[in-house]
């Protein structure tokens, strides 16, 4: 008991805490207000409990006695604090709502600092990692559960615990410390319960959060457009819901198991002590041979106070859940921030030596690839294993290999998303791993295949290239035009800035073709903005002809002179590549020009003829012009 | 905002008691045993009072027997008070979670099979049923609210009796009551405007954020330093957030804080009247205990009852909100049907299960709802029953759409498509969508085990090994399965704990799988299936692919229409359709189109170029 108990106080401290985000005025005015909301009710019990005791001297000596105004005072009293309580109400819910935004905007910059802190995308990617901070997001979204509002939940156990206080002693100074206990106690049996209740059910959810998480995956899958097509072509809407219905009741009659497990029983028998405590100290009240038989006003005042006591025994909706939920809610985001801290350090601390990093420079003569191995997390085989491959700086190398063969995971590596398992990477003949990895990465412009699609406008996606050019209207002009994005996104409702989600009001949708370009510019704008190694994932993977073919001859045309890797299925944009590698089970399995491959007649001979059979013959149109430079 | 009042009125209570019934369908027994220990809580209160009046007379009497007796009476109303609300929160934790689960469900339906994919899509309906999903898992508390204000009130009938017995003139108190109350509605009338206009800044803050976790962006977003740009930006998203919450807030705690002090009053002068009366020798002090206790409970009963209204507003809300989503349901599944009889005299016509002749567009134009241009314009095409078809154009020029209205998706603004001279709009699209089978280029990432990934591409074999491993097999993706521990049973996504990430290639690979479950389509699309796949893999996968089509064609007059833009595979179809700007530009075989000289030649000539001959060298 002592143990889940101090660890649940040091929990509810480090909730106050956060307070500290808070104006300190604003957190004194809200201690100050839930005094008086503590104090009015036991000030009205001994304003009107003191009126009942004059009753009978006012009826004797009529309404014009001393008595009777005597009485008056107390009833204005005793109005006064009950109005009082009832007006501080709405203005500490007000203030209540100030403290919890506060923090909660703390606790978003937090949470944007552990998403965009690490360096690396591992720590990001373990699942334990997501499940956590995908929690605690859900939690700010849900406007009962989130840091804040626990924080000031804390505080309004200031006012339950200055009536329960202030009622005890009421009952402690007229009826004595016997009755005092055995309500106080009864009444904090039930509190205990109640608290304990909402820890253990609260810690309930945080081991089932893969469980809730595929519930509301499910949930949110079953309700978004982005099934609507197949859904429909397939018809299994109908099917989709009944399989989110009952994975969602298993997982929640798992719950229910535990809900009466830790409600029911212990429960009763707190009701039951609660009840016998109240019951003796009420008991007494009545029995003259106990202390009691006491004046009416007197009754009437102990009675109420024995009343207050026990109600510390209610359960806080205010406060009980609110801080079980934003506990875990905390524990979640120190455990990412934890998580990305060790994540930071280790990358840094990759360097070896400790002395200051060496200054990153522009990619001038090579990057080299020395016996690099790297196995994913969790996974048996590594994806690639010694691997060792040299570019020339200036010049593009194109990757190919069937889908698994750990094109894109060489690329990660060299972003140093994920460090070697052994091996190294060099630029200008410097391990990249002794660099300051944020600078590294500045130097380097990419488009993945899954690149992003924000919703923000067509400026900003491209502007996202680069930090500093995002506001740069004239490149971000530039690079759209060299992307080919800028003739279609011209014609957008509002142009370039058109916002490029029909999730928004006025924003609208592009193809994927037009959403690659847009990548593609955000590429161009980032090499402009300084970078000087190229990546290209699947570039041209949802671009039409004309895109493609603007693509090889305008865009890589463009990048002439550039350090460009160009990773693709399509030979086309292949073939172009000054070099080509062909990566097999983690290694280098054919290296050379297209030419050259294609003269070995290797795997990337067959490969190539695989596509460009149906071109083998000119056309009707055109001859073997192809080259134009 | 002049006729907002009025709808709050008549339709909230009647859209709070639909919404209750959506709770207490899945579980009527727990939903009685609910309200009765809510009813039992509520009239606890003032049976409370009554013990309590007694307590203090008797030990004023000296009847200590009687005042024992009346102060264990006391206890045990007092635990009741603090312990019954415990209860109903259990029993409406499971009502709720139920509920929510069945009214998830009835969504999904409704939102993936009965309304229209235009309807869908349109942003105005994906905000409402955002904003229901996201007040679903609240429907306990607020159905909950909504009992217990019933009970409140019946505790307050209680009360105002009891308090009217002691002194008439105390029936009046909760007249004072209705101003807290008003003021209540006001303020939340404000915090839920503000609400849905902050909706869309919250939404795009927390897309921002949740963004920064997919693989794509988070790597972006280191490469070009964007984290401080981001954060800057979603500061600024919250705190104009803020701005216009705290506003709202303000003006509903003035309110509020103005209508209580209206009731404080109203208490004062209660207690003054009932003192004076006792004084004057009309009462006890029990009495002035009883009136103490009773006329504090009309305060209490009135705050309860007001924040309780207050969520009765948002019961009303979900109702509402449920019941704008049933009868858009409603409404497209009526329209389909006036345009399934309008179109062909009086009944609905058969979807065919082969074709003789083809499908023949007429005319058809698309426009998006609310659009300002048309998609399509006036687009006449004719796919022979039995071809293979091909269809290639730029991005934009309108093939996606052709798609859908193909698939009977999206209905054509104006013109017809006749399916062998039957007008689609005549068929139920349900029907016809079953003789179709399409995989598409945002095809869906469903996280389920292999076997009904691949599965629900024909339900009725949903579970059916063999059907999968076929489909798996023309997809060219039994290897990967193969390769998976539990082969089909194999759990795929990261939503399981123990899921199987796969790569954009992989996922593509069981998209297409799927749409080869179904036995015989009368037609099937394939848009741009083949982005993520490698060359080898594309190629046989296009080369079993026709072949069935072939195949399919022969049995049933069945057409396949691809789109691709890889001219090694266009160049396999029989026929060839070249849309531009909404329209077909050209049509025909491969090689009369490489004659003709027209579009068709000048995309292929583009890229042929890029695999004959020498490769452009590079310095």
């Amino acid at each position: 008991m002592s143990s889940t108990s101090t660890q649940a106080r040091r929990d509810r401290l480090r909730l106050l805490r956060l307070l500290r985000q808070a104006p300190r005025p604003l957190v004194a005015l809200s201690i100050l207000i839930q005094l008086i909301l503590g104090a009015a009710p036991v000030a009205f019990m001994v304003f009107s409990s003191a009126g009942v005791g004059k009753v009978g001297a006012a009826a004797a000596g009529g309404t014009s006695s001393a008595a009777w105004h005597h009485l008056e005072l107390l009833i204005v009293l005793a109005a006064a604090t009950l109005v009082v309580g009832q007006v501080l109400a709405p203005v500490q819910q007000l203030i209540g709502w100030s403290l919890k935004y506060r923090i909660d905007v703390d606790t978003y910059r937090r949470l944007m600092a552990a998403n965009y802190a690490a360096p690396g995308i591992a720590v990001l990617e373990r699942p334990q990692v997501r499940a956590a901070l995908d929690e605690v997001i859900a939690d700010m979204r849900r406007t009962w559960v989130s840091l804040g509002g626990a924080a000031a939940a804390v505080l309004t156990l200031i006012a339950r615990y200055t009536a329960f206080l202030g009622a005890l002693a009421v009952v402690a100074v007229e009826l004595g410390p016997v009755a005092a206990l055995a309500v106080g106690a009864g009444g904090m049996v039930l509190r205990v319960t109640h608290r304990r209740g909402a820890t253990a059910y609260s810690t309930a959810i945080v081991d089932t959060i893969q469980l809730r998480r595929r519930h509301g995956f499910l949930a949110n899958q079953g309700l978004s457009p982005a099934i609507g097509k197949e859904a429909r072509v397939f018809g299994f809407g109908p099917w989709f819901a009944d399989r989110g219905s009952d994975e969602g009741l298993g997982y929640f009659r798992m719950l229910w198991k535990v809900r009466s497990s830790t409600f029911i029983t212990p429960f009763v028998i707190a009701a039951t002590v609660t009840a016998l405590g109240t019951a003796t100290a009420l008991a007494q009240l009545a029995w003259p041979r106990f202390g009691g038989g006491l004046a009416a006003g007197t009754t009437a005042l102990v009675a109420q106070a024995v009343l207050a006591v026990a109600g510390i025994g209610s359960s806080f909706d205010e406060s009980d859940y609110p801080i079980a939920y934003g506990i875990t809610s905390m524990r979640h985001l120190e455990q990412v921030e934890a998580a990305v801290a060790e994540a930071r350090a280790a990358t840094t601390n990759g360097m070896g030596t400790g002395t200051a990093t060496p200054p990153v420079r522009p990619v001038r003569h090579s990057i080299r690839f020395e016996d690099v191995t790297f196995t994913y997390p969790g996974a048996d085989e590594p994806v690639l294993s010694g691997l060792t491959l040299e570019l020339t700086a200036g010049t593009s190398l194109a990757v190919v290999g069937v889908n698994g063969a750990g094109k894109t995971t060489l690329i990660k590596l060299l972003c140093r998303f994920y460090e070697p398992d052994s091996g190294r990477i060099l630029a200008d003949g410097l391990d990249v791993a002794a660099l300051d990895a944020a600078r590294w990465q500045r130097q380097i412009a990419a488009t993945f295949q899954d690149y992003g699609r924000y919703p923000l406008s067509a400026a900003d996606n491209i502007g996202f290239g680069a930090v500093e050019l995002v506001g740069d209207r004239a490149a971000v002009d530039r690079a759209a035009t060299r992307a080919g994005a800028a003739d279609y996104l011209s014609t957008l409702p509002e142009g370039l800035e058109t916002t490029l989600s029909r999730d928004f009001k006025g924003g609208t949708d592009l193809s994927g073709g037009q959403w690659q370009r847009v990548a593609l510019a955000r590429a161009m704008l980032a090499v402009e903005g300084g970078a000087s190694v190229l990546i290209l994932d699947e570039p041209t993977a949802s671009l039409d002809i004309r895109a493609e073919a603007d693509f090889i001859e305008g865009f890589l045309e463009l990048t002439r002179g550039t350090t460009t890797i160009v990773v693709s299925h399509r030979f086309a944009t292949v073939r172009r590549a000054d070099r080509i590698v062909v990566l097999d089970g983690g290694r280098l399995v054919e290296d050379g020009s297209h030419d050259e491959l294609m003269a070995l007649g290797g795997r990337y001979a067959e490969m190539f003829t695989v596509q460009a059979a149906r071109f083998a013959q000119p056309a009707a149109a055109g001859g073997s012009d192809g080259e134009r430079d | 905002m002049a006729p907002r009042p009025k709808q709050g009125w008549f339709r909230g209570p009647r859209d709070a008691f639909a919404t209750t019934g959506v709770l207490f369908r899945e579980d009527p027994v727990r939903g009685v045993a609910a309200t009765a220990m809510i009813f039992s809580d509520a009239l606890s209160g003032p049976l409370l009072g009554l013990a309590l009046a007694a307590l203090v007379e008797d030990t004023a009497r000296g009847h200590t027997g009687a005042a024992v007796f009346a102060g264990c009476c006391v206890a045990v109303l007092a635990v009741v008070q603090l312990t019954m609300g415990h209860f109903v929160t259990m029993v409406f934790g499971v009502l709720g979670e139920r509920a929510a689960v069945a009214t998830v469900n009835r969504l999904v339906r409704t939102v993936q099979d009965r309304v229209t994919l235009t309807r869908q899509e349109d942003p105005e309906f994906a905000d409402e049923l955002s904003l229901l999903e996201k007040d679903l898992f609240r429907l306990q508390f607020v159905v909950r609210g909504l009992l217990v204000t019933l009970a409140v009130v019946a505790q307050m009938v209680v009360t105002v009796v009891l308090l009217g017995r002691l002194q008439p003139l105390l029936m009046l108190l909760p007249v004072a009551a209705l101003a807290p109350y008003f003021a209540g509605r006001y303020g939340q009338r404000i915090a839920e405007r503000t609400r849905t206009d902050a909706e869309a800044d919250q939404r795009r803050a927390y897309a921002l954020l949740t963004l920064a976790q997919k693989p794509g962006p988070m790597m972006e977003i280191r490469l070009a330093g964007l984290a401080g740009e981001l954060q800057r930006r979603q500061e600024e998203l919250i705190l104009g957030l803020g701005r216009t919450q705290r506003h709202a807030e303000t003006l509903s705690a003035l309110a509020r804080t103005a209508g209580q002090l209206v009731f404080g009053l109203g208490y004062g002068t209660a207690l003054y009247v009932v003192v004076r009366s006792a004084v004057q020798g009309h009462a006890g002090a029990g009495d002035v205990v009883l009136a103490i206790v009773l006329a504090r409970q009309v305060a209490t009963g009135v705050t309860q009852i007001l924040s309780l209204a207050l969520d009765m507003r948002l019961t009303g809300l979900i109702g509402a909100r449920l019941r704008r989503i049933m009868t858009a349901a409603a409404q497209d599944e009526a329209a389909q049907d006036k345009a399934a009889q309008t179109g062909n005299g009086t009944r609905t016509s058969q979807a065919p299960d082969s074709l003789s002749e083809g499908i023949v567009l007429e005319g058809v134009c698309f426009r998006y709802p609310g659009g300002d241009r048309d998609i399509l314009k006036d687009l006449d095409l004719t796919l022979p029953a039995g071809s293979v078809v091909a269809l290639v154009g730029e991005n934009g020029a309108g093939k996606s759409t052709l798609v859908k209205l193909l698939c009977g998706l999206y209905e054509p603004t104006a013109g017809r498509i006749l399916l062998d001279g039957t007008d689609l709009a005549t068929v139920a699209a349900r029907r016809w969508r079953e003789r179709t089978s399409a995989a598409f280029q945002d095809f869906v990432r469903l996280e389920f085990p292999v076997q009904q990934v691949v599965g629900v591409g024909d339900l009725p074999r949903v579970g059916d090994p063999d059907a999968a491993r076929a489909a798996l097999t023309e997809a060219g993706a039994m290897d990967l399965v193969d390769s998976f521990p539990e082969g089909l049973a194999t759990p795929i996504g990261t939503s399981f704990a123990e899921g199987r990430d796969l790569s954009g290639g992989q996922w593509q690979k069981l998209a297409l799988a799927r749409a080869m479950m179904r036995r015989e389509p009368v037609l099937l699309i394939l848009d741009e299936p083949t982005a993520a796949l490698d060359a080898q893999a594309e190629h046989a996968l296009f080369e079993r692919h026709l072949d069935r089509a072939r195949r399919a064609a022969a049995a049933r007059g069945a057409i396949a229409l691809f789109v691709s833009h890889r001219f090694s595979t266009v160049s396999m179809a029989d026929h060839i359709v070249v849309l531009e700007d909404g329209a077909v530009a050209e049509h025909g075989g491969h090689a009369e189109l490489l004659a003709s000289g027209g579009t068709y030649a000048r995309l292929f000539e583009l890229q042929a170029r890029g695999y004959r001959g020498q490769a452009a060298r590079r310095r």
